[in-house]
């Protein structure tokens, strides 16, 4: 790869990194979706991993109808109060203890009373005018049970001297006075009963009566407007005075109660109307005994059977039906049964049995309210978000290819142009800093650039709110991931490039110490005196064990592995020498070749390895020295004997011609078969040298073939059978049944039994006899085929077996016969060449001889 | 009259074969190069020729392989070199024969008078016969019960007549001993007899010019017997 194409590579890969981490920054410094709609705030944050689904599937979806059903519900439970048939209902009679104790038990004292809900509504806002009155418990449980008490008939006619009662009341009093004509209990206490403690007192006085200061007690009595439906006094209701707290306390609570929810009614009665709202509901509840259906769709669900209902909302996209009695939840949304009975609970009063609720949106969305709101947010954010999730792992992936890429090509040099090994390496100067002081260098370097990102971020920070959503802020983050890789990708590719090269360990710091460590101890021990080379170890592992066992558990721990590393040291120095030994022994064996390899050796060792190797190489070059002069002895000996066979064919040649002649002179002819033995004697001598100084030379070779011995010799008997009986010998064979196969070159063996055959007819006794056997013997677990040949020698044999095998040496006897000598030489030779054995026994003038084979298994073919 | 090319660069070698050659009645032409060999054939009628290898200018093997681009006579290499590689070289390049130094003189007239007839009487070979057996120069006609090689005949006594018939008549095959027996005697053969033995040397000495080398009958060391397929 080019320096220029590398290059581009590089910043290519830059850029992608960089558009991934800025598109990551953006992604996550941007991953809340927000709508804002009627008041409402909904939120989601998106997870990076965020399944791009369905508006409907998502968090602000359920979100937004969760609240949806908490404020529907409340809607309905409102207008399950104030409506009969649909519509608001002013004539509606309330009762006002029930309605008051919705939420709890009923008093137990029975009494109520019904008022219209208009009228509730009205007091409600405008809040309830009373009026003190003082008197004593006796006597207003008077009133309330008889419509008068005793101090009434009194005071009648004084009526209004004493009584200071505010001007409203007075003004009130009049008025009611003058309406209706008619004489209400709660009108007959205020206008009777004195409105303060002195009053009281005073009035008591007149009477002659004594009163207690703590027997006064004070009643708030409502003004007499406040008619019930029954057009009654709500005094009139009550048979004492406990019971008239309790029900004008239940009145208050009802009426303001029911204010509040009616302004709640009117503010929202028309929220959920179809127009504004994408929600469809439908509550189906008991009221006053009666079931009803409260929904914002027009017609009559009292008329529909559940299941059709269940099938409309199903209709209209996502729905929810929930039974109430049953707490359970049939939807296609998020919201669980769980959170629909809480809803539920809070308004438990409300939602009797039989209860049902179907909720659904409509998926079309025809109405602007926030279902479409979120809607479009979502579907303007999570598309792109999606695709921008995609970007960023998309920019990753190439970033990460180029990577691979780069570090694949990274430090081979000219690998296009073939002539250079694609293995050769490009290292740059700063490949040669040592390993770990650049890797630290490298690791400051990037923490230097990381920091100085962060002061720049935190610098922002302090200046300006909200970095993280600013339109730059991905940008900045960005360009810094260009430069950071800029760094990030000089520090890699260099450990790349020292990776390739194989440098990346070999140039470390620590293995410089280590070497440097090894090479000054390994010095030291080399030069020292023996004494000091086996005292300073011992003495130093003895000293470091008694220490370091001294010191507590760690330092027994660490005086173990001293131990162990002198163990393994020990072992590895006896392993060196174990090696040293097995190529001594491999040398001593023949194998010169064998060398110990010095490397890793040191001391001692080192130099005993060496000597081992000069010796192998001594060998070895003696070794081929003698073999080549053999070699050229057997050369030289071949073409002398070329050089003597020319004049030695003419000297045959003629001497034949001479004794064809007709020469009278019986002296001359006694010469001419002295010419013509000797001649005959001379060729027999340079063929047998010839073939003697090849065979010892080992300058032949073997065409080894599978044979039967007995045949051979059978075959050689015949062959000898005409000479054996000139000489009067007789031939003793003894044989086994069946053959005996061996390997051997066919034509050799022959020659050595010939050999030997004709040894026995050239140096036998006449008229004896020469034993032949051949066996089958069974040695060193191996089968072996034995020939022996025994013969009685004409001449005494007074010389040694192992001479007569060497060249030139024969028996005296032989000295004036033919033959070379050399027959039995090279009758040995050629049998150890075909991995045989050949032995001689003398034995006074027993001659014999021994062949023996390795047998082949016995098989046909 | 027939006329012998004797080449060898020792002259008496030349002289001595000479003097056997006319004895038999053959005329010799002399030559002590490859290069006057290769004359003396293009100017003279030869019906053989004796070349030496050893030789100054052209050696005998490059000369025999000249005299092959052009003619088919017999040619016997007579050399000093004895291997079996130098016999194979010369036999393969296209020389007929092959005889070492030092020669028996009788046996190399024995070689050229073999040659001699084999050349001249290829042409006009009798018509054949079903009773007639050839390997090479060796004829035996099962009818009349003779045997010749290269035209000469050979007595055999009854028995080794049947073993060389057995062998011709399954030429390449090899016989062992008791494969011989058992087919010639028809009977089994019991323990060691070195009959066949001997009498294979017996044939061999009568139809082989050279016992120790023969062309024909030869033996396979260690297996048995065999008349050599001749080409």
């Amino acid at each position: 790869m080019g320096k220029g194409k590398r290059r581009f590579w590089l910043i290519l890969r830059r850029v992608f990194t960089a558009a991934a981490v800025a598109i990551l920054a953006a992604l996550s410094c941007n991953s809340t979706i927000s709508v804002e709609h009627g008041g409402q705030l909904y939120q989601q944050t998106v997870s990076l991993f965020e399944k791009r689904g369905a508006f409907e599937d998502s968090e602000l979806f359920n979100e937004i109808l969760a609240d949806e059903v908490q404020d529907v519900t409340r809607l309905a439970v409102i207008r399950s109060q104030l409506e009969t048939d649909g519509a608001y209902d002013g004539q509606r009679e309330i009762d006002i203890a029930q309605y008051a104790h919705r939420q709890e038990e009923l008093p137990d004292t029975g009494i109520t009373a019904n008022y219209y809900l208009d009228d509730l509504v009205k007091w409600g806002n405008y809040g309830f005018v009373t009026e003190k009155v003082y008197a004593t418990e006796d006597e207003l449980n008077s009133y309330f049970a008889n419509g008068t008490s005793a101090f009434s008939m009194q005071n009648e006619m004084m009526a209004g001297d004493w009584k200071s009662q505010s001007q409203i009341t007075r003004d009130l009093l009049k008025e009611l006075t003058q309406g209706s004509g008619e004489d209400t209990l709660s009108m007959r206490m205020i206008r009777e009963l004195p409105s303060s403690r002195e009053d009281y007192k005073k009035m008591a006085a007149e009477l002659g009566k004594y009163v207690e200061d703590s027997m006064i007690v004070e009643l708030d009595i409502l003004v007499p407007r406040y008619t019930s439906a029954d057009g009654l006094d709500l005094a009139e209701y009550a048979s004492d005075m406990d019971e008239y707290v309790q029900l004008r306390e239940d009145l208050k609570t009802t009426s303001r109660e029911l204010f509040y929810n009616f302004t709640e009614y009117s503010e929202k009665k028309d929220a959920w109307s179809p127009e504004v709202s994408n929600l469809r509901y439908c509550y189906r509840m008991t009221v006053d005994g009666q079931i009803r259906y409260f929904s914002n769709l027009e017609g009559d669900f009292s008329e529909k059977k559940l299941e059709e209902i269940t099938r409309q909302f199903e209709n209209y996209g996502r729905y929810i039906y929930y039974n109430a009695d049953r707490s359970e939840l049939y939807t296609d949304t998020g919201i669980d049964a769980e959170q629909m009975r809480q809803e539920m609970g809070y308004y438990q009063y409300a939602f009797g049995d039989n209860t049902r609720v179907w909720m659904a949106v409509d998926a079309d969305y025809p109405a602007n309210d926030s279902f479409l709101a979120a809607r479009e947010a979502y579907n303007s954010v999570m598309p792109y978000y999606g695709y921008l999730a995609a970007a960023c792992a998309l920019f990753a992936l190439f970033s990460l290819a180029i990577l691979i890429y780069l570090t694949r090509f990274e430090g081979r040099i000219n690998e296009t142009k073939g002539a250079a090994p694609a293995r050769a390496t490009g290292l740059s100067r700063c490949d040669r800093i040592l390993t770990e002081p650049f890797v630290l260098l490298g690791a400051g370097l990037i923490g230097l650039t990381v920091g100085l990102f962060y002061l720049a971020y935190a610098f922002c920070l302090g200046s300006m709110e909200d970095v993280l959503h600013t339109v730059w802020f991905p940008f900045a983050v960005g360009a810094a991931a260009y430069v950071l890789d800029e760094v990030c990708m000089f520090v890699y590719l260099s450990l790349v490039r020292r990776a390739r090269a194989h440098t990346l360990w070999s140039n470390s710091l620590l293995l410089l110490l280590l070497r440097r460590t090894r090479r000054g101890v390994l010095s030291l021990y080399d030069n020292s005196h023996i004494l000091a080379r086996t005292l300073v170890p011992f003495v130093l592992l003895l000293a470091a064990n008694l220490v370091l066992g001294g010191c507590g558990v760690a330092g027994i721990l660490a005086a173990a592995a001293v131990d162990v590393a002198a163990i393994l040291l020990l072992y590895g120095s006896k392993k060196d020498q174990r090696r040293i030994v097995e190529v001594a022994i491999r040398i001593g064996r023949g194998d010169f070749d064998r060398k110990v390899n010095l490397t890793r050796l040191h001391g001692d060792n080192r130099e005993l390895a060496e000597a081992v190797n000069g010796i192998g190489d001594g060998i070895r070059t003696a070794v081929e020295k003698s073999m080549k002069d053999e070699r050229l002895k057997a050369d030289l000996i071949t073409n002398v004997s070329h050089d003597i066979k020319t004049p030695l064919t003419s000297i045959i040649n003629f001497v034949s011609l001479l004794k064809r002649e007709k020469i009278d002179n019986p002296r001359a002819q006694g010469y001419i078969q002295v010419l013509d033995a000797k001649s005959q004697r001379l060729k027999q001598l340079t063929d047998d040298l010839v073939e003697a100084s090849k065979i010892s030379s080992g300058n032949i070779s073997l065409q080894l073939e599978r044979l039967d011995f007995k045949e051979l010799v059978n075959q050689t008997c015949g062959e000898f059978d005409d000479k054996f009986k000139e000489k009067c010998l007789e031939m003793v064979v003894a044989e086994p049944e069946g053959p005996v196969y061996i390997e051997a070159d066919s034509r050799r063996l022959w020659r050595v039994v010939e050999n030997l055959f004709s040894n026995a007819c050239k140096y036998a006794l006449e008229g004896t006899r020469v034993y032949l056997d051949i066996r089958k013997v069974r040695q060193d677990g191996q089968e072996t085929a034995v020939f022996s040949m025994k013969n009685i020698s004409a001449q005494a044999l007074n010389i040694r077996a192992e001479e007569l095998t060497e060249r030139f040496i024969r028996g005296d006897i032989s000295r004036s016969t033919e033959g070379s000598g050399l027959g039995l030489s090279i009758a040995q030779n050629l049998t150890q060449l075909q991995k045989g054995r050949f032995e001689i026994y003398l034995d006074g003038d027993l001659f014999k001889v021994i062949l023996a084979f390795p047998c082949l298994p016995e098989k046909d073919g | 009259m027939t006329n012998i090319l004797v080449c060898d660069d020792d002259k008496e070698i030349v002289e001595a074969i000479e003097i056997y050659l006319v004895q038999e009645g053959y005329h010799v032409v002399k030559a002590y190069d490859g290069e006057q060999a290769l004359r003396a054939l293009k100017q003279e009628d030869i019906q053989l020729l004796i070349i030496d290898v050893m030789m100054p200018h052209l050696d005998g093997i490059h000369a025999t392989l000249k005299i092959r681009e052009y003619s088919s006579i017999p040619i016997i290499i007579l050399s000093a070199k004895s291997e079996d590689a130098d016999k194979i070289l010369g036999l393969n390049i296209g020389a007929d024969d092959y005889v070492t130094k030092p020669f028996n003189p009788l046996e190399l007239v024995a070689r050229v008078k073999s040659q001699l007839r084999r050349y001249t009487k290829l042409g006009n070979l009798n018509t054949e016969n079903n009773a007639v057996f050839r390997a090479g120069g060796l004829v035996i006609n099962d009818e009349t019960k003779e045997v010749s090689v290269d035209g000469e005949p050979v007595k055999l006594t009854p028995i080794e007549y049947n073993i060389l018939l057995l062998l011709v008549k399954n030429q390449g095959r090899v016989f062992s001993i008791n494969q011989i027996y058992e087919s010639i005697w028809e009977e089994e053969a019991i323990g060691a007899d070195n009959t066949v033995a001997v009498h294979i040397r017996h044939i061999r000495e009568k139809i082989e010019i050279n016992p120790k080398e023969p062309r024909y009958l030869k033996v396979v060391w260690g297996v048995g017997y065999k008349i050599e397929k001749q080409s």
